[in-house]
């Protein structure tokens, strides 16, 4: 029998769809080429958006001690205080403990995820994707009705799918390592040098110092051939510091090739995070850009699944998502220019600077780095909460007089009706799907933050699809969004 | 026989500050090593508020006509002054020889000696003045004065003889300007960025002459910027455009880098810098000219008040603390322009980051400012009102008597002006002891300006900016005594008998 859904690719985004799914009742597995989770790190913070989406599925406590990140575009520091939601992200939190913790989350959802299978290519039927896996017992097929690519920059099931990936030539190579037992000064966000290039020198876990290195004019560099001899002299080149006594643990070496995917979806074929969008590792954009992919894509191919995802619901995924890979990538890109051309940029830093000091200019790029901004359409209206995130820490006063925090109302991933009226038209239209949308009947809690609408109707991503007052029609979005009603049905419980 | 301020050079700046220093009462004589203006104009135009001073001045009627139009972007990054609450347009398209011809015919009518013909060579200074030399037409003359102004360009001779340091950095890259006549060319207005951090421009004059300017990342700072010739010009015109300029007639032309320098002091006990011998930046859009215009209504009415007794060491040095910044921006400003413009297309994100947050109406009124001199802020001390430090809005009008009274027009004379909404019985008693260098004006604000923040008394400085307000401004004598000298002592007899 086919499966609801094949997600290649147990990093991080991978995880993440897969619980997404899964919590939204569809009958997934996830394919992972290695055999275990890679340990080094890739990034060690994420944005502030992507540790709310933990936190509305119960999973950042899990995550255990964090710290608020550094807060910067492009090395430009920015004043979160300016803004009403004052903090960038969460740091301190490798990628490989993310990891570990989506890995045992998903398990307990009851997720198969197989490491050691490799997917070596794909063909889409009419009703089905047929998956090619290699896996510890030899090679098989196996069906699914959608097909999720989670597996990093070198996409297999992109390249299998023809999707283009494109984007500027690289034309600078960098130096990566984890390394133990050196004591250089800690360069968390990195040091821009006067003459260009750049050194960062992060604490991870247990004594383990992340390093990054690019001298100014350094080329692409193939990573198989480097040695950490290279790479110290390199840094002592641009710090004076020797660091060749260092254990190391890991070394790499990456570009500044930033690339976008024409397509995030082929018909039945998706691609979600590193899959869909590269680009420079820097402010933990990339992770985290990629599991809001995930949180983006879950519930609507679970809807597909449950036979309720009206005919353009698909593809909204694409038409919200990708955007957002744009500017990541936009970012990226003139990030680049600014951190790694040497005192030349400081002028354009310094003015850069001024502008974010302002405070709608300022806002706006807070909510670009932080993932907070994102505004996806969601047809007429004019509230300015439309589109937008419902802060999930903003809580709610239910008709006995309890509390309750948005993030928890959105546990289950389903959809979210919160009215002030038990009794009304607009929740009748609700309860007819009912097996798709929760009613809460609550009013706001005076809080600080962005003044929410009485009526307002939250996908399972946690955004805001309709809002009274300040939207149109209800009937309309809920078609959109949750599909038709459930033919009534009035089927008798089963005696309690 | 001595002077109060020499003034050496008659550019637009020097210009400026002669008849500023003019109107202020101080005996003036400005020297131009030219025996005759060059007639060639490398600005077209300036910015807002140098627009603003001029009209403070009653100078604009002397331009002729000219056209009032957005200087509405950094380094090519696009700025909608549309959005904007207050009006930011320059003077665009206008050349620098007719400024210059309208400031000289200015001078003349108020009696300014202007001397052509004349380098200076050497300066000596005391306690008591400043001694000028001056190889000129008839020989050396000695000149003496109080003080002395270099507005003398970037290649500054008093600034050298001064020994005022500088900093900045070395040109890396050329760029020819030059103005021909004789053939039809396209337009090509804020500068056509072409692939390889490559730049063209075209302006039309009108009667068939074009400015161009190019610069090309290949061509290095010409090593002979006097031996220039049309031929290299039209060489790399028609390597960067594919056009052919050869036959065009040549007005005249220029090879210039992009080096600058700021002088670490615009003073040096009796001896100021104004204009590019303060500031040597490459052109762009007008910025060096206007920041010198600027630099000259600042240094004015102060110089005039320490020449009449009024004005302290304080207020002299609060040119250089007011400007020195202004100068420092205007580089910044000048490297990170020129980066977005004759950057290559890498640079594309950055600019594209740039033009989403200058969609911003704050952002955009930030760069906006930057460029039309609005934004200007100097520090007057303490107080909360929006306007302090800020220029006084020329337009802003004034009901005087029931005449309605445009804030310019009461700056005419150069002198400190009051302004009070209060009864007339009222203005008596405001500033009796600077009634010689301060007009209290009385009258009421046009109900136009009412969504303005409340101003019912404000002191503004001959040069235009708001020191002092009432509410947010603290103490009126104290401001009074900052910016304009201790009071005279006011007879306490009564009014009325006096003759």
């Amino acid at each position: 029998m086919a499966r609801d859904v094949i997600v290649v690719g147990a990093g991080p985004v991978g995880l993440m769809l897969a619980g997404e799914l899964r919590l939204g009742g569809a009958d997934v597995v996830v394919y992972e080429k290695l055999l275990a989770p890679a340990l080094q790190s890739r990034g060690a913070s994420f944005t502030r958006r992507t540790a709310e989406e933990f936190d509305q599925r119960g999973l950042l406590a899990r995550l255990g001690e964090s710290e608020p990140a550094d807060s910067h575009f492009a090395g430009v520091p920015m004043d979160y205080s300016l803004f009403d939601e004052n903090y960038f992200g969460v740091r301190g939190i490798s990628q490989f403990r993310t990891e570990q913790m989506l890995e045992a989350w998903v398990r307990e959802l009851g997720v198969p995820v197989l490491r050691g299978y490799e997917a070596l290519g794909f063909r889409q039927a009419a009703d089905a994707v047929v998956v090619t896996i290699e896996g510890p017992d030899g090679r098989f097929e196996e069906a699914a009705r959608y097909l999720a690519g989670c597996d990093g920059a070198r996409s297999i099931v992109r390249a299998q799918a023809g999707i283009e990936f494109t984007g500027p030539e690289p034309t600078r190579g960098f130096y990566t390592a984890e390394v133990t037992g050196i004591d250089v000064r800690r360069r968390r966000i990195g040091e821009q040098l006067p003459r260009g290039g750049i050194v960062m020198a992060m604490d991870l876990e247990n004594g383990v110092t992340r390093i990054v290195v690019h001298e100014k004019g350094m080329p692409p560099r193939d990573k198989d051939t480097l040695t950490f001899g290279e790479i110290a002299d390199a840094w002592q080149r641009l710090t004076g510091e020797s660091i060749h006594h260092a254990r190391v643990r890991w070394i790499s070496a990456f570009t500044d090739a930033a690339r976008l995917a024409a397509e995030y979806r082929r018909g039945r074929v998706f691609l979600a995070g590193d899959a869909a969008h590269v680009q420079l590792p820097t402010m933990a954009q990339g992770l985290s850009a990629g599991v809001q992919d995930a949180v983006n894509l879950g519930w609507k191919l679970a809807a597909a699944v449950n036979g309720w995802a009206s005919g353009e619901l698909l593809d909204t995924y694409h038409r919200e998502r990708h955007p957002v890979g744009e500017k990541l990538m936009r970012n990226a890109l003139a990030s680049a220019s600014l951190r790694l051309g040497g005192d030349e940029m400081q002028p354009l830093r310094d003015v850069l600077g001024e502008l974010l000091t302002r405070n709608d200019a300022g806002a706006y790029m807070a909510g670009l780095v932080s993932g907070v901004g994102t505004r996806y359409d969601m047809g007429p209206g004019e509230h300015p909460m439309l589109g937008r995130r419902v802060p999930p820490d903003r809580e709610l006063v239910l008709t006995h007089g309890a509390s309750v925090r948005v993030a928890d109302l959105l546990r289950p991933a389903r959809g979210v009706f919160i009215t002030t009226r038990p009794v009304s038209e607009d929740a009748r239209l609700v309860g007819a799907r009912a097996d798709r949308i929760d009613v809460v009947v609550a009013r706001w809690r005076a809080q600080p933050g962005p003044l929410l609408p009485d009526e307002v109707l939250i996908r399972p991503d946690g955004y805001i699809a309709w809002t009274a007052p300040g939207a149109g029609d209800l009937a309309g979005a809920l078609d959109r969004w949750f599909g038709s009603a459930r033919p009534a049905v009035t089927r008798q419980p089963a005696t309690a | 026989m001595g002077a109060d301020v020499v003034v050496v050079g008659a550019g637009p700046v020097g210009l400026m500050l002669a008849g500023e220093l003019r109107l202020g009462g101080a005996d003036v004589v400005l020297y131009e090593r030219l025996a005759a203006p060059t007639g060639e104009s490398r600005a077209l135009g300036f910015n807002r508020r140098v627009a603003e001073s001029l009209d403070q001045r009653g100078l604009l009627t002397r331009l002729g006509d000219f056209r009032w139009g957005p200087q509405g972007h950094f380094g090519g990054v696009r700025i909608d002054l549309g959005m904007l609450d207050e009006a930011h347009n320059g003077v665009l398209g206008l050349p620098q020889a007719r400024t210059e011809r309208a400031l000289a015919s200015w001078l003349e009518d108020l009696g300014v000696r202007v001397r052509r013909g004349y380098e200076a060579t050497g300066l000596r200074q005391d306690a008591n003045g400043v001694v000028v030399v001056l190889d000129g037409p008839a020989g050396r003359r000695e000149e003496t004065a109080s003080y002395l102004v270099g507005c003398d360009g970037g290649h500054s001779t008093v600034r050298a003889l001064a020994g005022i340091e500088t900093y900045g950095w070395e040109s890396t890259r050329g760029m020819y300007t030059a103005e021909v006549t004789g053939l039809e060319m396209p337009q090509r207005p804020i500068g056509e960025r072409l692939p390889g951090g490559n730049m063209v421009v075209c302006t039309n004059l009108g009667d068939n002459r074009y400015r161009i300017v190019i610069q090309d990342s290949t061509l290095p700072p010409h090593p002979d910027p006097g031996a220039l010739t049309f031929a290299e010009v039209a060489d790399a015109w028609q390597r960067l455009t594919g056009d052919s300029i050869r036959h065009a007639r040549v007005l005249w032309m220029w090879a210039c880098g992009n080096a600058a320098r700021l002088a670490a002091s615009y003073r040096r006990g009796r001896v100021f810098l104004a204009g590019d011998a303060a500031h040597d930046t490459p052109p762009l859009a007008a910025w060096g000219l206007s920041a010198g215009v600027q630099d000259a209504v600042n240094l004015g009415w102060k110089l005039a008040a320490a020449v009449s007794g009024r004005g302290d060491d304080a207020l002299l040095d609060s040119y250089h603390d007011e400007r020195h910044p202004v100068g420092e921006q205007l580089m910044r400003n000048i490297q990170a322009a020129s980066m977005l413009y004759l950057g290559g297309d890498e640079l594309e994100p950055l600019r594209d980051v740039l033009r989403e947050l200058v969609a911003f109406k704050d952002a955009a009124g930030y760069l906006a400012g930057m460029v039309s001199g609005l934004g200007i802020r100097y520090d007057v001390g303490p107080g909360g009102h929006p306007l302090l430090g800020k220029r006084m809005p020329p337009d802003r009008v004034l009901l005087v008597d029931g005449t309605p009274t445009r804030v310019a027009e009461l700056l005419r004379p150069a002198r400190g002006v009051l302004i009070t909404t209060g009864s007339a019985h009222e203005t008596a008693g405001l500033a009796p002891g600077w009634t010689d260098r301060v007009d209290v004006v009385a009258g009421s604000w046009d109900a136009a300006d009412a969504a303005a923040a409340p101003l019912d008394k404000v002191l503004i400085r001959p040069d235009g900016y708001v020191a002092w307000t009432e509410p947010g401004g603290g103490d009126l004598a104290g401001a009074l005594c900052r910016w304009f000298g201790s009071p005279r002592a006011v007879a306490t007899a009564q009014p009325g008998t006096a003759s």
